[in-house]
Protein backbone atom coordinates (compact mmCIF):
# COMPACT_ATOMS: atom_id res chain seq x y z
CA UNK A 1 0.00 0.00 0.00
CA UNK A 2 1.35 3.60 -0.78
CA UNK A 3 1.75 5.99 1.83
CA UNK A 4 -0.84 8.27 2.46
CA UNK A 5 -0.41 10.97 0.68
CA UNK A 6 0.91 14.27 2.58
CA UNK A 7 -2.07 16.44 2.36
CA UNK A 8 -3.95 13.63 4.30
CA UNK A 9 -1.45 13.41 7.13
CA UNK A 10 -1.26 17.28 7.40
CA UNK A 11 -4.93 18.11 7.69
CA UNK A 12 -5.48 14.64 10.38
CA UNK A 13 -2.81 16.90 12.59
CA UNK A 14 -4.31 20.68 11.93
CA UNK A 15 -7.97 18.38 12.98
CA UNK A 16 -6.40 17.23 16.46
CA UNK A 17 -5.09 20.65 17.22
CA UNK A 18 -8.35 22.31 15.98
CA UNK A 19 -10.53 20.19 18.21
CA UNK A 20 -8.46 18.37 21.07
CA UNK A 21 -9.39 19.63 24.15
CA UNK A 22 -5.51 20.15 25.40
CA UNK A 23 -4.93 22.57 22.44
CA UNK A 24 -7.88 24.39 20.58
CA UNK A 25 -5.18 26.36 18.38
CA UNK A 26 -6.63 26.83 14.87
CA UNK A 27 -3.43 28.98 13.59
CA UNK A 28 -0.84 26.31 14.34
CA UNK A 29 1.24 25.99 10.74
CA UNK A 30 1.78 22.05 10.38
CA UNK A 31 4.64 20.78 7.48
CA UNK A 32 6.24 17.54 7.05
CA UNK A 33 10.19 16.55 6.21
CA UNK A 34 12.12 13.41 6.91
CA UNK A 35 10.07 12.16 9.05
CA UNK A 36 9.60 14.78 11.12
CA UNK A 37 6.34 16.54 11.87
CA UNK A 38 7.16 20.94 12.04
CA UNK A 39 5.08 22.91 14.15
CA UNK A 40 4.97 27.24 13.71
CA UNK A 41 3.46 29.63 14.70
CA UNK A 42 2.89 31.60 18.17
CA UNK A 43 0.74 30.62 21.44
CA UNK A 44 0.01 32.54 24.66
CA UNK A 45 1.87 30.03 27.27
CA UNK A 46 3.84 27.17 27.69
CA UNK A 47 1.55 25.23 28.65
CA UNK A 48 -0.30 25.29 25.59
CA UNK A 49 3.18 24.52 23.77
CA UNK A 50 3.35 21.69 25.43
CA UNK A 51 -0.21 20.55 24.55
CA UNK A 52 0.58 20.52 21.08
CA UNK A 53 3.60 18.18 21.37
CA UNK A 54 1.62 15.56 23.13
CA UNK A 55 -0.98 15.74 21.02
CA UNK A 56 0.92 15.65 17.71
CA UNK A 57 3.15 12.94 19.34
CA UNK A 58 -0.24 10.92 19.57
CA UNK A 59 -1.57 11.45 16.07
CA UNK A 60 1.64 10.43 14.67
CA UNK A 61 3.72 8.42 16.66
CA UNK A 62 6.16 7.46 14.28
CA UNK A 63 7.45 11.24 13.53
CA UNK A 64 9.94 13.78 15.47
CA UNK A 65 8.35 16.22 16.90
CA UNK A 66 9.85 19.74 16.32
CA UNK A 67 7.37 21.90 18.17
CA UNK A 68 8.91 25.52 16.90
CA UNK A 69 5.74 27.76 18.05
CA UNK A 70 6.69 30.54 19.85
CA UNK A 71 5.31 31.48 23.25
CA UNK A 72 4.25 35.25 22.98
CA UNK A 73 5.24 37.79 24.94
CA UNK A 74 2.49 40.56 25.27
CA UNK A 75 3.65 44.22 24.27
CA UNK A 76 2.00 47.28 26.38
CA UNK A 77 -0.32 49.06 24.38
CA UNK A 78 1.57 51.77 22.21
CA UNK A 79 0.23 55.23 21.73
CA UNK A 80 -2.89 55.62 20.45
CA UNK A 81 -4.62 55.95 17.06
CA UNK A 82 -6.79 58.92 16.41
CA UNK A 83 -10.04 57.73 14.34
CA UNK A 84 -11.30 61.00 12.22
CA UNK B 1 -12.03 63.05 23.44
CA UNK B 2 -12.66 60.00 23.99
CA UNK B 3 -10.33 56.67 24.63
CA UNK B 4 -11.29 53.29 23.53
CA UNK B 5 -8.75 50.36 24.86
CA UNK B 6 -9.99 47.24 22.70
CA UNK B 7 -8.44 43.61 22.12
CA UNK B 8 -10.27 40.64 20.85
CA UNK B 9 -8.63 37.21 21.02
CA UNK B 10 -7.21 36.36 24.38
CA UNK B 11 -7.98 33.40 24.54
CA UNK B 12 -8.19 33.27 28.34
CA UNK B 13 -8.04 30.30 30.57
CA UNK B 14 -5.99 29.48 34.00
CA UNK B 15 -2.88 28.77 32.33
CA UNK B 16 -2.56 32.37 31.27
CA UNK B 17 -3.32 34.48 34.50
CA UNK B 18 -1.11 37.51 35.57
CA UNK B 19 -0.45 37.66 31.49
CA UNK B 20 -3.37 40.58 31.41
CA UNK B 21 -3.52 42.23 34.78
CA UNK B 22 -0.20 44.09 34.97
CA UNK B 23 -1.24 45.78 31.53
CA UNK B 24 -4.64 46.00 32.91
CA UNK B 25 -3.45 48.01 35.95
CA UNK B 26 -3.13 51.45 34.75
CA UNK B 27 -6.06 51.00 31.94
CA UNK B 28 -7.92 54.15 33.48
CA UNK B 29 -4.91 56.35 32.66
CA UNK B 30 -5.39 55.37 29.16
CA UNK B 31 -8.21 54.81 28.46
CA UNK B 32 -12.39 55.35 29.34
CA UNK B 33 -13.98 52.05 28.17
CA UNK B 34 -12.38 48.35 27.67
CA UNK B 35 -13.55 46.41 24.91
CA UNK B 36 -13.43 43.23 24.25
CA UNK B 37 -14.30 41.29 20.60
CA UNK B 38 -14.63 38.12 21.20
CA UNK B 39 -12.64 34.89 22.02
CA UNK B 40 -12.33 35.25 25.37
CA UNK B 41 -11.79 31.73 26.36
CA UNK B 42 -9.74 29.32 24.83
CA UNK B 43 -12.65 26.56 24.36
CA UNK B 44 -15.72 28.03 25.74
CA UNK B 45 -15.49 26.58 29.12
CA UNK B 46 -16.72 28.76 32.26
CA UNK B 47 -14.10 28.14 34.30
CA UNK B 48 -12.18 30.04 31.68
CA UNK B 49 -14.47 32.83 31.88
CA UNK B 50 -13.56 33.01 35.95
CA UNK B 51 -10.07 33.03 35.09
CA UNK B 52 -10.51 35.73 32.94
CA UNK B 53 -13.35 37.59 35.05
CA UNK B 54 -10.04 37.45 37.60
CA UNK B 55 -7.64 39.20 35.63
CA UNK B 56 -10.23 41.85 34.70
CA UNK B 57 -10.77 42.50 38.37
CA UNK B 58 -9.59 46.03 39.39
CA UNK B 59 -9.98 47.64 35.91
CA UNK B 60 -11.78 50.51 36.63
CA UNK B 61 -13.07 51.41 33.91
CA UNK B 62 -16.36 50.01 32.00
CA UNK B 63 -15.66 46.66 30.46
CA UNK B 64 -17.79 46.04 27.37
CA UNK B 65 -17.41 42.49 25.74
CA UNK B 66 -19.32 40.42 22.67
CA UNK B 67 -18.31 36.65 22.57
CA UNK B 68 -16.65 34.87 20.07
CA UNK B 69 -16.75 31.57 18.14
CA UNK B 70 -14.46 29.72 20.61
CA UNK B 71 -16.74 31.05 23.59
CA UNK B 72 -19.86 28.92 21.88
CA UNK B 73 -16.91 25.62 21.59
CA UNK B 74 -18.25 24.26 25.08
CA UNK B 75 -21.74 25.56 24.57
CA UNK B 76 -21.63 27.13 27.66
CA UNK B 77 -22.44 30.91 26.11
CA UNK B 78 -24.65 31.40 28.56
CA UNK B 79 -22.52 30.52 31.38
CA UNK B 80 -20.02 32.68 30.17
CA UNK B 81 -22.39 35.66 29.52
CA UNK B 82 -23.49 34.99 33.23
CA UNK B 83 -19.60 34.76 34.60
CA UNK B 84 -18.57 38.08 32.72
CA UNK B 85 -22.12 40.05 33.78
CA UNK B 86 -21.81 39.19 37.38
CA UNK B 87 -17.99 40.45 37.21
CA UNK B 88 -19.26 44.36 35.82
CA UNK B 89 -18.34 42.89 32.02
CA UNK B 90 -21.46 44.21 29.59
CA UNK B 91 -21.61 41.15 27.36
CA UNK B 92 -23.66 42.36 24.21
CA UNK B 93 -25.00 40.41 21.68
CA UNK B 94 -27.20 41.99 19.06
CA UNK B 95 -27.72 44.82 21.98
CA UNK B 96 -26.59 48.22 22.30
CA UNK B 97 -25.39 50.29 25.71
CA UNK B 98 -24.37 53.69 26.29
CA UNK B 99 -21.72 54.78 28.29
CA UNK B 100 -21.10 58.20 29.57
CA UNK B 101 -17.57 60.01 28.83
CA UNK B 102 -17.24 62.75 30.59
CA UNK B 103 -20.76 64.66 29.34
CA UNK B 104 -20.30 62.66 25.69
CA UNK B 105 -22.48 59.78 24.82
CA UNK B 106 -20.14 56.45 23.90
CA UNK B 107 -22.42 53.78 22.24
CA UNK B 108 -21.59 50.39 21.39
CA UNK B 109 -23.58 48.21 19.28
CA UNK B 110 -22.43 44.46 19.96
CA UNK B 111 -22.81 41.04 18.41
CA UNK B 112 -20.43 38.08 17.51
CA UNK B 113 -21.80 37.85 13.72
CA UNK B 114 -20.55 34.92 11.71
CA UNK B 115 -19.40 34.29 8.50
CA UNK B 116 -20.60 33.98 4.28
CA UNK B 117 -17.70 35.98 2.52
CA UNK B 118 -17.60 39.06 0.94
CA UNK B 119 -18.65 40.03 -2.29
CA UNK B 120 -18.04 38.63 -5.63
CA UNK B 121 -17.26 34.95 -3.29
CA UNK B 122 -19.87 34.59 -0.64
CA UNK B 123 -22.36 31.87 0.19
CA UNK B 124 -26.40 32.22 -0.52
CA UNK B 125 -29.37 30.70 1.64
CA UNK B 126 -29.70 28.37 -1.06
CA UNK B 127 -29.54 24.72 -1.36
CA UNK B 128 -29.26 22.39 1.30
CA UNK B 129 -30.90 23.43 4.90
CA UNK B 130 -27.55 23.45 6.61
CA UNK B 131 -26.48 26.18 4.09
CA UNK B 132 -29.42 28.11 4.37
CA UNK B 133 -29.04 28.20 8.00
CA UNK B 134 -25.51 29.65 7.72
CA UNK B 135 -26.54 32.44 5.86
CA UNK B 136 -29.47 32.87 7.56
CA UNK B 137 -27.55 33.03 10.73
CA UNK B 138 -25.38 35.73 9.49
CA UNK B 139 -28.29 37.77 8.24
CA UNK B 140 -29.70 37.40 11.30
CA UNK B 141 -26.65 39.02 13.13
CA UNK B 142 -26.65 41.91 10.54
CA UNK B 143 -30.26 43.00 10.94
CA UNK B 144 -29.51 43.08 14.62
CA UNK B 145 -26.34 45.13 14.68
CA UNK B 146 -28.45 47.54 12.22
CA UNK B 147 -31.12 47.52 14.69
CA UNK B 148 -28.96 47.99 17.99
CA UNK B 149 -26.64 50.81 15.78
CA UNK B 150 -30.08 52.35 15.06
CA UNK B 151 -30.58 52.57 18.99
CA UNK B 152 -27.98 54.87 19.92
CA UNK B 153 -27.77 57.18 16.69
CA UNK B 154 -27.93 59.86 18.80
CA UNK B 155 -24.47 59.15 20.40
CA UNK B 156 -21.91 61.46 19.83
CA UNK B 157 -19.58 58.38 19.38
CA UNK B 158 -20.58 55.09 18.20
CA UNK B 159 -18.83 52.15 18.19
CA UNK B 160 -19.66 48.09 16.32
CA UNK B 161 -18.23 45.82 18.14
CA UNK B 162 -17.79 42.14 16.66
CA UNK B 163 -15.78 39.30 16.72
CA UNK B 164 -16.55 38.53 12.62
CA UNK B 165 -15.21 40.64 10.39
CA UNK B 166 -16.91 42.75 7.94
CA UNK B 167 -14.79 43.37 5.50
CA UNK B 168 -11.90 41.68 3.84
CA UNK B 169 -9.45 44.47 4.15
CA UNK B 170 -8.46 43.39 7.52
CA UNK B 171 -8.43 39.46 6.75
CA UNK B 172 -5.50 40.38 4.42
CA UNK B 173 -2.83 38.04 5.45
CA UNK B 174 -5.40 35.05 6.02
CA UNK B 175 -5.29 32.37 3.36
CA UNK B 176 -7.85 33.27 0.88
CA UNK B 177 -9.90 30.15 1.30
CA UNK B 178 -11.18 30.67 4.69
CA UNK B 179 -12.63 34.51 3.81
CA UNK B 180 -15.92 32.86 4.11
CA UNK B 181 -15.13 31.52 7.48
CA UNK B 182 -14.41 34.77 8.96
CA UNK B 183 -16.43 37.18 7.96
CA UNK B 184 -18.98 38.42 5.71
CA UNK B 185 -20.10 41.49 4.03
CA UNK B 186 -23.68 41.41 4.87
CA UNK B 187 -22.12 42.93 8.80
CA UNK B 188 -20.65 45.87 6.67
CA UNK B 189 -24.02 46.62 4.94
CA UNK B 190 -25.84 46.76 7.83
CA UNK B 191 -23.28 49.39 9.82
CA UNK B 192 -23.02 51.34 6.79
CA UNK B 193 -27.05 51.51 6.62
CA UNK B 194 -27.13 52.27 10.22
CA UNK B 195 -23.58 54.93 10.90
CA UNK B 196 -20.85 54.27 13.21
CA UNK B 197 -17.74 55.63 13.75
CA UNK B 198 -15.51 52.75 14.12
CA UNK B 199 -16.09 49.12 13.60
CA UNK B 200 -13.65 46.73 15.95
CA UNK B 201 -13.32 43.29 15.66
CA UNK B 202 -10.97 40.50 16.21
CA UNK B 203 -10.86 36.76 14.76
CA UNK B 204 -8.49 36.54 12.06
CA UNK B 205 -5.20 36.22 13.77
CA UNK B 206 -3.03 36.46 10.69
CA UNK B 207 -4.91 39.26 9.31
CA UNK B 208 -4.44 43.34 8.93
CA UNK B 209 -5.28 46.32 11.20
CA UNK B 210 -6.66 48.61 9.29
CA UNK B 211 -9.93 48.35 7.03
CA UNK B 212 -12.56 51.16 5.49
CA UNK B 213 -15.73 49.69 5.13
CA UNK B 214 -17.76 50.36 1.21
CA UNK B 215 -19.33 53.22 3.18
CA UNK B 216 -16.33 54.86 4.36
CA UNK B 217 -16.21 53.47 8.69
CA UNK B 218 -12.79 53.14 9.56
CA UNK B 219 -12.28 49.10 10.89
CA UNK B 220 -9.36 48.01 13.08
CA UNK B 221 -8.99 44.29 13.77
CA UNK B 222 -7.93 44.08 17.14
CA UNK B 223 -6.91 40.36 17.48
CA UNK B 224 -4.33 39.85 20.12
CA UNK B 225 -2.40 37.44 18.02
CA UNK B 226 -2.18 40.35 15.30
CA UNK B 227 -1.53 43.00 17.45
CA UNK B 228 1.03 41.29 20.06
CA UNK B 229 0.04 43.81 22.63
CA UNK B 230 -2.23 43.53 25.77
CA UNK B 231 -4.64 45.92 23.70
CA UNK B 232 -4.80 48.96 21.05
CA UNK B 233 -5.96 52.24 22.21
CA UNK B 234 -8.23 54.90 19.84
CA UNK B 235 -9.27 58.56 20.32
CA UNK B 236 -12.41 59.05 19.04
CA UNK B 237 -13.75 63.23 18.49
CA UNK B 238 -16.90 63.72 20.77
CA UNK B 239 -18.23 66.72 19.34
CA UNK B 240 -18.62 65.04 15.86
CA UNK B 241 -22.00 66.07 13.59
CA UNK B 242 -24.49 62.75 14.03
CA UNK B 243 -25.38 60.92 10.39
CA UNK B 244 -28.56 60.70 9.28
CA UNK B 245 -29.44 57.13 9.41
CA UNK B 246 -28.83 55.88 5.89
CA UNK B 247 -26.90 58.73 4.40
CA UNK B 248 -23.61 56.63 4.31
CA UNK B 249 -25.51 53.35 2.79
CA UNK B 250 -26.92 55.53 0.30
CA UNK B 251 -23.45 57.03 -0.61
CA UNK B 252 -22.42 53.42 -0.71
CA UNK B 253 -24.50 51.66 -2.95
Amino acid sequence: MEAEPKQYVIERVHRALAEDPRVSALDVDVALAGGRVFLTGDVPTQERKDAISAVVAEVLPDHQVCNETRVAELAPAGDPEDIA
Amino acid sequence: MIRVAAVGDVHFAADAAGTLSPHFAALAEQADVLLLAGDLTRIGRADEAEALAAELDGVEVPVLAVLGNHDYHGEQEARITQTLTDAGVQVLEGASAVIDVDGARLGIAGIKGFGGGFSGACGTAFGERVMKEFIGYTQDSADLLERSLGEIQDAEVRIALLHYAPVKATLVGEKLEIYPFLGSYLLAEAIDCAGADLVLHGHAHRGTEKGVTPGGIHVRNVAQPLIRRAFNLFCLDDQRVVHEPGAIAAEAR
